[in-house]
């Protein structure tokens, strides 16, 4: 079984690849590794392309890490979300708060430098 | 003309499927909530789905903790800072919280003018908050949730107020039986503390009535021991004779007070040594009573025995059970004015012997009577109690008692007196 969290480092920030479900079970760790990226001082990709379901929890997760990096002068992106990912942030009309990318290469693209 | 009919369709499918979002949400909510009790993290896990179900980018959850000081305390927030939210919550006026919990009143941001104190008015809007809305349960108001405005575009409608009004029905409930649970948990353990520290100090004072064998008993005897050759020499002046006798008698009363206490001490342990024989009760009983009855007589109190005829022979330590006849005869005339009756009384109910101490004095209040058999205890526990001794009494003889398989009640009625009961099992008559 795959770990529900893959931490790499990219050219201009951290990459944090979310595996499998994004709920109340998984959501702390995704937070604590957010918040440990943000207090580093660097900015932040997340990659939804593996996401099997996300749970409001899941969604809020997101939107109050983009919050706190949007406060902390950093710049957070989210990479090729997956379809369940997609379709929740179109319905809550999230896309011009939450910044995506088609992949993490674009997302990488995106960071400032 | 098509077009119109088909924009309803779009708009009319966009709102049942946030309807549906919002109620996948609500029932997330249902399952997430029995995760676990621990508070902080319940509140993360609330904040964290109603932001997810209303796409707001900054949420937090404050409770009323118990006690005159009801001002809300910060849990968790999101997306806002935790010394903003902190302020926040210190701003905001019990009264108007309770006032809102009782309406159970979601507030948004128009109406915090006219509800809130301007101080809480002033940080919400620096905080960008929409929504001010009270936690209930069971008609209690718990604290407060608030949340931002929806990153996702127009104000929150109707649709959203009212799945927010069922989720926080739920998250009341959920926080107040982790909150009910929690004390009880926390109630339980200072019971175990609290029964740990009582264990600990029996355990000092049987070290303590240990102690007292060498380091008071031993330095008396010798005290007493050179008082008495004082006393037996001759040609002494008649001062220092009559002073001699003073301390060698008080002596002589420490000693005994220091030896029931040693005993006492020896029968909570369990060590005390019983010597049982087989013996005529009402003999052992009646030397006790002519032996009693000078002196009691001389503190003008009336000493009375009753016993049938026959002998009762029975199995059991002479020694102790006159200890606790001693006891009880005792606890009698110091705590009954002059005058009282005291009876001494032997019986057979089946083959138990039942040995009362009755009086007729003022008798012992209901509050008291249940505490009467504790140790280093006297029915007046002030500092200004007319009569001394250690308190020990009754507790002893109790402690005796039950060494024999006996027992020993006591039963009293204000002003008629009260009734002293020692039962001894294996009584029979010859």
């Amino acid at each position: 079984m795959a770990e529900p969290l893959e931490v790499v480092s990219g050219v201009h920030g951290v990459i944090v690849r979310v595996v499998g479900r994004l709920d109340a079970k998984s959501v702390p760790a995704l937070l604590a590794q957010c918040a440990d990226v943000r207090a580093s001082g660097r900015n932040l990709i997340v990659n939804l392309s593996r996401v099997e379901f996300i749970a409001s929890s899941g969604v809020g997760t997101l939107l109050s890490v983009a919050e706190e990096f949007r406060k902390a002068g950093r710049t957070v992106r989210f990479a090729s979300p997956s379809t369940p990912v997609l379709t929740v942030i179109q319905l809550l009309n999230l896309e011009p708060f939450l910044p995506i990318d088609s992949s993490e290469e674009e997302a990488e693209r995106a960071l400032p430098a | 003309m098509p077009s119109r009919p088909d924009i309803d369709a779009a708009e009319a499918l966009r709102l049942a499927a946030r309807r549906e979002h919002e109620l996948l949400a609500i029932s997330e909510l249902s399952r997430e909530l029995t995760v676990g009790l621990d508070l902080y993290a319940l509140a993360d896990l609330v904040l964290l789905n109603l932001m997810g179900q209303l796409g707001a980018s900054r949420a937090a959850l404050w409770l009323l903790p118990d006690g005159s000081e009801r001002r809300p305390v910060l849990l968790r927030s999101h997306g806002m800072s935790r010394r903003m939210a902190d302020a926040l919550g210190a701003t905001v006026a019990p009264d108007a919280l309770q006032a809102l919990g009782e309406e159970r009143r979601i507030l948004g941001s128009g109406e915090f003018q006219a509800r809130l104190h301007p101080a809480t008015v002033a940080l919400a809007r620096r905080e960008e908050i929409e929504l001010l809305a009270p936690l209930t349960s069971r008609g209690e108001t718990l604290g407060l949730v608030a949340l931002g405005p929806g990153a996702g575009g127009p104000p929150y409608g109707p649709m959203e107020l009212d799945a927010l009004q069922a989720s926080l029905g739920m998250i009341g409930v959920a926080l107040q039986n982790a909150t009910l649970y929690n004390r009880l948990l926390e109630n339980n353990r200072q019971l175990r503390m609290a029964n740990e520290e009582l264990t600990d100090l029996d355990r000092l004072k049987s070290e303590f009535l240990r102690n007292l064998n060498h380091e008071l008993r031993t330095p008396l005897t010798v005290i007493i021991a050179y008082l008495s050759s004082v006393e037996d020499q001759g040609g002494l002046p008649d001062t220092v004779r009559e002073f001699t006798g003073v301390c060698l008698e008080e002596s002589k009363k420490l000693k005994a007070m220091l030896e029931n206490l040693l005993d006492f001490g020896a029968a909570t342990r369990g060590s005390l040594p019983l010597d049982i024989r087989r013996g005529d009760l009402t003999l052992a009983l009646r030397a006790y009573y002519e032996e009693r009855l000078p002196g009691i007589t001389e503190g003008l109190r009336e000493l009375v025995f009753e016993a049938p005829e026959a002998p009762l022979t029975t199995a059991f330590d002479r020694h102790r059970v006159l200890q606790i006849v001693d006891a009880l005869v005792d606890n009698a005339t110091k705590f009954t004015p002059r005058g009282t009756r005291i009876t001494l009384r032997l019986a057979v109910e089946g083959e138990t012997a039942i040995v009362e101490v009755e009086d007729d004095g003022p008798g012992i209040p209901p509050e008291r009577l249940t505490q009467i058999f504790g140790s280093f205890r006297q029915g007046d526990g002030s500092p200004t109690r007319e009569v001394g001794g250690l308190g020990l009494g009754l507790a002893f003889a109790l402690e005796l008692a039950h060494r024999m398989n006996g027992r020993l009640t006591a039963s009293s009625e204000l002003s008629r007196g009260s009734i002293f009961r020692l039962s001894l099992p294996s009584a029979a008559r010859d």
